[in-house]
This record gives structure tokens, C-alpha cells and sequence, in this order.
């Protein structure tokens, strides 16, 4: 049982995440092309890299091609004649050594004398510079399979390099490393990890207060039969508007700086944090308390309710004993379901409070066109949603397994 | 709840008037006149006020609801059609059968195709497209000769997990669209996943329902059935989340404004305003408009769509 349940859990991690690297992968793609759509110039995809944003596959049609050593050939007249001769007449290694071996001579023969070559292949033992093993011209016939399309492999591409790495400075992604940023140089994952602990440090903070006053709220209005309209009427109003007007009315000074933190003490960290802290608890709390209302009333509804109510139980303590407690399932699965947002709902309220977290990082680098930070948010970001998926699907699981 | 049906309803249909209205004066966006700066409202020739730059803050209120308009009810609706779709294979009975007939239609098709388009050089692309030619031939053409069926219940099962794993609004603005056409795509595209569970949910009780049996031994065609009875318990089951959708499609263009990223400058938009906005509190006009439409758009649109009666979570 356990080497199976081990065997199962694996399976699943494994289709998981290939599947996320394949959507990875496709987010990449897309980027690049709405990075190279924007009309900019295109920046290198990787440090260092500038000559590597190549597709994997490509057709040809050519039916033959010039050997990779003719590309390092200084370029002139001398060299197009002789990629003519080349394709027109084989024997590509013998034209290129005799062509080295010529460079290395005071006098090449003129160009004009190797297009009379390429015409008239009968002259070449006639011409002395020629070796015995170029006398014999013919041009070679093309076979018909040689016009069908062919497919052709780029190795080293940059898909390859981002995944796998290559055997200078990149490891890859598979090998733990992200790259590098493209605005200042440095690694990704540091700045992305540097970022992300930011943003949690003010995230969890008001997240936890959002929750428990969202449980405050819906408890209330469970006791006093409010109707829930009105809570889930605020969870639609969009941050920025909630944070634009906690802006107005709570900005009496005291910003939040990069060295704001938890040393410097409780009440300085709230001071400098108060602006988006006061945000994000107003709008966790509205979203909470809509949907623990609606749960918890539907507990209310139920006959072991109504029995603890005839047995002489207080509806106050009915509430929070028998209710709550039925209910605590589906507010734990919700909260779970929210743990991702802790990183990635902050996007709106970082920039407008200037916080330099996660959000903020994400939304530079796609100002300023840093792919390698983008996709290294968005894999921090996917990352957090998976494991908060997997943890709502084992706990449906143990949900069910006690009923 | 009727009054804050009756008001939804007021406030969208004056908007929509008055959008109409900007369009036979041939106000329309991106011809937005340039008037003295920071007029207050209620001046004679911009009656919102103008904003720092000069431009009427009025017309691009009307601006922000048509890109509104233009966004949100497409996009809508080609996320309904994917849940449709995707739940409606998933609760089907036909299951794709990859024949070595249908293989052959299929790759070369889809090779075709993948190498008749110049602009799909990423291999994610190119993958993405022989896979859906594979699976259009497997589910529609004739399943002749050996072959396995395709197990797609479980692939789509997992596209869900991954949409549902890779938060909207970082995705969109990682792949920053620039156009009407890229956000409605990226909208619709990625928002579709509960809905897709609903439908399935309801599908599912659906094609198992005596209602449905009965039909079918009448001989009524399946497509009237679907039309007729299937269709109208899944809107009816899909009212809610169809408003959470729209007032979060209302929310994401107003944020990609906001943050500066989504439609180009000259779709001025409402998250634009604010943010503009904000950097003059002084001139309360060119903020605060904005801010109420915002509101009352995303909330009417809300009541409206839940005809203020309905829980979300039953």
C-alpha cells in the first residue's frame, strides 16, 4: 500500500511537472514573440547569447547546402564563385582545400577566370593553378527527393539552453538555475527569491488578519441574519481602487522602504507597511467573510443544528461550536485555494505603494523587456499554485475519506 | 434586491446612451479634443472638467466603457464556448480513437499546416498545433483498422490543473498583450476552467436525467435537445459564475491600465485615469469619475449577471 501510494504520488509530481515546463515553455514562446511584436529592439534572451533566439525546427528546400567551413571563408567575389563552383560541381573538401592552399599564394586567380570555369568546365586542366583532382569536372545531376522539404535541427537553441543549459556558463532550468537578468546582470533566481520574501513578509501578515476578520464578519452576520450581497458586492471592487482610496485617506507619511523588516520591530514595520497592509487586509476580509458567510449559513440550515438549538444551546455558542466546526472543512480548502495569492495577488498594490516585491519585480521586467525575470516570476508563481493544488487535492481526499 | 437591479440596470443603459450619443456627435475615441488644462467640472466647455493634459475626462469615461464593451463580452463568451466545449467532451460518451488512418490524416495535416505558417517557429506552437490536428482527426474522423483510443479525458483534466496553477493576472501581464484581439484571446482563453467544471457537473446530470432519456426515445435530434434543454439548465446553472467572470474581465483591463501595461496610450482607459490621477489629488475630477465608474460598472455588471438573488457558493 505504501510503496504504491509512494509510486502513485510520484507518477502524478512527474506528469505534473512535465505538463508545467511544457506550459512554461509555451508562456516562453509567447513571450518572446509579444516582446519581438512591441516593435523594440530585440534584446538577447540570455546573458551572453545574443545569436541563439533561433526556431527549433526549419524547412529547407535547398537541395544541397554549402559546408559549414565555407561561412568562415573571408567574404568577396573570390568567395561567391566559389560557393557557385561548389553547388554546381560537388567535391566541396577538394575546392576547399585548394582554395586554402590559394588564400596562402601572393596571386588568386581573378574571379572573372572562375566564372569562365563555372561555364566551361571542360578548361580546368588547362588552367595550372587547379589540382589534378579538380581536372575532371561534371555537373551533378539533382535528384528528384532532393526539392522535397527537409526538416533540419537547431542545436543550441535557446529553448535548449533555457531548459537543459549548455556547457559554458548556463545550467539551465532543470539544473536549478533561471539566468540572469538582462537590466543589471544578476541571477534571477536570487532576485526573484529576494523579492518574493519581501512580499511575503507583508502578505501572510495581512492575509491571516483578512481571514480572521473575515470569520469575525461572517460570524456576525450569521447571528444577526445580515444577507451576504453586501460582502460579496466589496470582494468585486478591484484592489487598486481599494488601495487608491486607503491612499487618500491613510497617507499621513511613513513609507515602506527595502530595509523596512520585522528587526527594526512591530510597530515600525507596521508603520512603514500600513498602506498596502490596510489594502490587502480590507480586501482578504471582504472576500472571506462573503464566502464563510454563505457556508456557515448553510450549516445553520441543517436538522443537527436546529437539535442543538432545541436541546437549549445558545444560538451564539451553537454557531461557533457546531456550525463553525462543520463549516471549517470548506474554509480551510478556501484558504488553500488563496495560498498563491500571497505572491501573486500583491501585483497592483506593490506598484502603487512602491513595494519592492514579487509583483513589482514582474511587472519591471516586463516594462523593461527582461524575459528572464518574467518567466522566473511566473515559474515562482506557477510554482505556488501547483503546490496549493496538490494540497486542496489531498485535502478534499482526507475530507471525504472522514466522511 | 430589486433596486440594486433597477439601478444596475440605469446605470449601464446610461452609459450606453450616452456612449451612442458620443458616436453620432462623431466624438469618438482617439479624436478626443484638447481643451485648457485642469478645467474644473461644470465649465461650459467640458462638463466632467479636463485633466492636466487637457483632455475631457467625460469622453474618456465613454472611452473606458466602450473598451469595456469591446473586452469583456467576447471574451466572455469565447470562455463559454471553451467550458462548453471542453466539458462537453468530457462527459460525452464518443471517445477519440487514433486509428493509423486517423494518425496519417492527422500528422500530415498538421505538419502541413505547422509548415505553412511562417510565424509559428516556436516549437511549444508547432507542438500545440500537430497535437489538435491529432485530436480533431482522432474525435471526428472514421476509426478505421487497429489503434488506442486517446486517453484526452485526462489530458484535459490536467490543462485544467495548469490553468488553474498559474495565477490570470501574472500570466497576462507576462505575455502583455498589446490589442483588443491578443487580450480577448488571452481573457477567454485562460478564464475558462470553472466554468468548464460547472458545465461538466451539469452535463453530466443532464445526459444522466429521465428528461434527457425521454427525449431521446422520442426521437427528437440531438441538436434540438441541446438547444432546447441542455443550453438552458447550463445558463441557468452558469449565471454566477458568469458574473464573477465579467466583473473579473472589467477588473483585469482596469488593472492592466493601471499598471501601464495592456492597450496601447491612445485607449484611454478608466484604470489609466486613476492612475493618472493620482498623481494630481489636488484635481479630485480627474480621479474620482473614473473611480466611480469603475465601481458601479464592476458592481452593476455583478447584480446584474447574478440577478442579486443568488448565492455563489450553494
Amino acid at each position: 500500500m505504501g510503496m504504491v501510494w509512494i509510486l502513485r504520488q510520484f507518477t502524478l509530481s512527474l506528469k505534473m511537472g512535465l505538463a508545467l515546463a511544457c506550459i512554461l515553455g509555451l508562456g516562453f514562446a509567447l513571450t518572446q514573440h509579444s516582446a519581438s511584436s512591441h516593435g523594440f529592439e530585440a534584446k538577447p534572451a540570455f546573458h551572453g547569447q545574443n545569436s541563439k533566439m533561433l526556431p527549433l525546427f526549419f524547412l529547407s528546400f535547398q537541395p544541397f547546402a554549402l559546408p559549414s567551413a565555407f561561412a568562415k571563408l573571408p567574404s568577396g567575389a573570390h568567395k561567391q564563385q566559389l560557393g557557385n563552383l561548389m553547388l554546381r560541381y560537388g567535391q566541396e573538401q577538394d575546392w576547399l582545400d585548394w582554395f586554402g592552399a590559394a588564400l596562402q599564394q601572393p596571386k588568386l586567380p581573378s574571379p572573372e577566370t572562375l566564372q569562365k570555369l563555372y561555364d566551361e568546365p571542360e578548361i580546368a586542366p588547362t588552367l595550372p593553378f587547379l589540382p589534378e583532382k579538380l581536372h575532371r569536372l561534371r555537373a551533378r545531376s539533382i535528384p528528384w527527393y532532393a526539392y522535397l522539404p527537409r526538416p533540419f535541427f537547431h542545436s543550441q537553441n535557446q529553448f535548449q539552453v533555457w531548459l537543459w543549459g549548455d556547457a559554458k556558463q548556463r545550467r539551465g532550468l532543470l539544473r536549478g538555475d533561471l539566468g540572469f537578468s538582462q537590466t543589471n546582470g544578476l541571477p534571477v533566481l536570487e532576485l526573484v527569491l529576494n523579492a518574493a520574501s519581501k512580499t511575503l513578509l507583508f502578505s501572510v501578515f495581512s492575509m491571516l488578519l483578512g481571514m480572521v476578520l473575515g470569520l469575525f464578519l461572517a460570524l456576525l452576520a450569521v447571528h444577526k441574519n445580515w444577507p451576504s450581497i453586501p460582502f460579496f458586492l466589496f470582494s468585486v471592487v478591484p484592489s487598486f481602487l481599494v488601495g487608491a482610496f486607503v491612499f487618500l485617506i491613510f497617507d499621513w507619511g511613513g513609507a515602506a522602504s527595502p530595509g523596512s523588516n520585522l528587526s527594526n520591530g512591530l510597530f515600525a514595520f507596521l508603520l512603514a507597511y500600513k498602506l498596502p497592509l490596510i489594502t490587502l487586509t480590507l480586501i482578504n476580509a471582504g472576500i472571506f467573510a462573503a464566502h464563510f458567510q454563505t457556508w456557515i449559513k448553510a450549516e445553520t440550515l441543517r436538522p443537527f443544528f436546529k437539535t442543538a438549538l432545541a436541546k437549549g444551546l445558545s444560538p451564539l455558542m451553537a454557531l461557533l461550536v457546531h456550525a463553525l466546526r462543520a463549516a471549517l472543512g470548506l474554509i480551510l480548502t478556501f484558504f488553500v485555494q488563496r495560498l498563491p495569492l500571497l505572491l501573486s495577488g500583491t501585483v497592483v498594490i506593490e506598484v502603487m505603494f512602491g513595494i519592492p516585491g514579487f509583483g513589482r519585480l514582474a511587472w519591471l521586467g516586463v516594462l523593461e523587456n527582461d524575459s528572464s525575470v518574467v518567466l522566473g516570476c511566473l515559474l515562482l508563481a506557477a510554482l505556488a499554485g501547483w503546490v496549493s493544488v496538490y494540497l486542496n487535492g489531498l485535502l478534499t481526499k482526507y475530507r471525504i475519506s472522514i466522511q | 434586491m430589486n433596486w440594486a437591479v433597477q439601478m444596475s440596470r440605469c446605470w449601464l443603459g446610461l452609459l450606453l446612451v450616452a456612449l451612442l450619443i458620443s458616436w453620432g456627435l462623431d466624438l469618438q475615441p482617439g479624436r478626443i479634443p484638447m481643451l485648457q488644462s485642469a478645467l474644473p467640472p461644470g465649465s461650459a466647455e467640458a462638463l466632467l472638467g479636463t485633466d492636466h493634459l487637457g483632455r475631457h475626462i467625460g469622453l474618456g469615461i465613454l472611452q473606458g466603457f466602450q473598451s469595456i464593451l469591446v473586452l469583456a463580452v467576447p471574451s466572455l463568451l469565447l470562455s463559454l464556448i471553451l467550458a462548453l466545449a471542453s466539458a462537453y467532451l468530457l462527459s460525452c460518451e464518443h471517445r477519440p480513437y487514433l486509428s493509423f488512418f486517423n494518425l496519417g490524416i492527422g500528422l500530415s495535416s498538421g505538419l502541413i499546416l505547422a509548415c505553412s505558417l511562417p510565424w509559428l517557429s516556436a516549437f511549444p506552437l508547432w507542438l500545440l498545433l500537430l497535437l489538435c490536428s491529432l485530436f480533431l482527426a482522432s474525435f471526428f474522423l472514421p476509426a478505421w483498422g487497429p489503434g488506442i483510443s486517446l486517453p484526452f479525458v485526462g489530458l484535459i483534466r490536467l490543462l485544467q490543473r495548469i490553468l488553474l496553477s498559474i495565477p490570470g493576472i501574472v500570466l497576462l501581464f507576462s505575455l502583455n498583450p498589446d490589442s483588443y484581439l491578443e487580450l480577448i484571446v488571452l481573457l477567454g482563453g485562460t478564464s475558462w476552467v470553472a466554468l468548464s467544471q460547472f458545465s461538466e457537473r451539469s452535463m453530466l446530470d443532464f445526459f444522466g436525467s429521465t428528461e434527457y432519456q425521454s427525449a431521446k426515445s422520442l426521437g427528437i435530434p440531438m441538436l434540438r435537445i441541446v438547444g432546447r434543454h441542455l443550453f438552458r439548465r447550463l445558463l441557468e446553472t452558469l449565471r454566477p459564475q458568469l458574473a464573477w467572470l465579467l466583473a473579473g474581465f472589467i477588473v483585469l483591463e482596469g488593472s492592466l491600465g493601471f499598471l501601464g501595461l495592456g492597450l496601447p496610450a491612445q485607449h484611454w482607459g478608466w484604470g489609466q485615469m486613476l492612475r493618472l490621477g493620482l498623481g494630481h489629488t489636488e484635481l479630485w475630477w480627474t480621479w474620482l469619475f473614473a473611480s466611480l465608474c469603475i465601481l458601479f460598472t464592476v458592481v452593476s455588471s455583478f447584480v446584474l449577471m447574478h440577478n442579486g438573488h443568488r448565492p455563489r457558493v450553494n
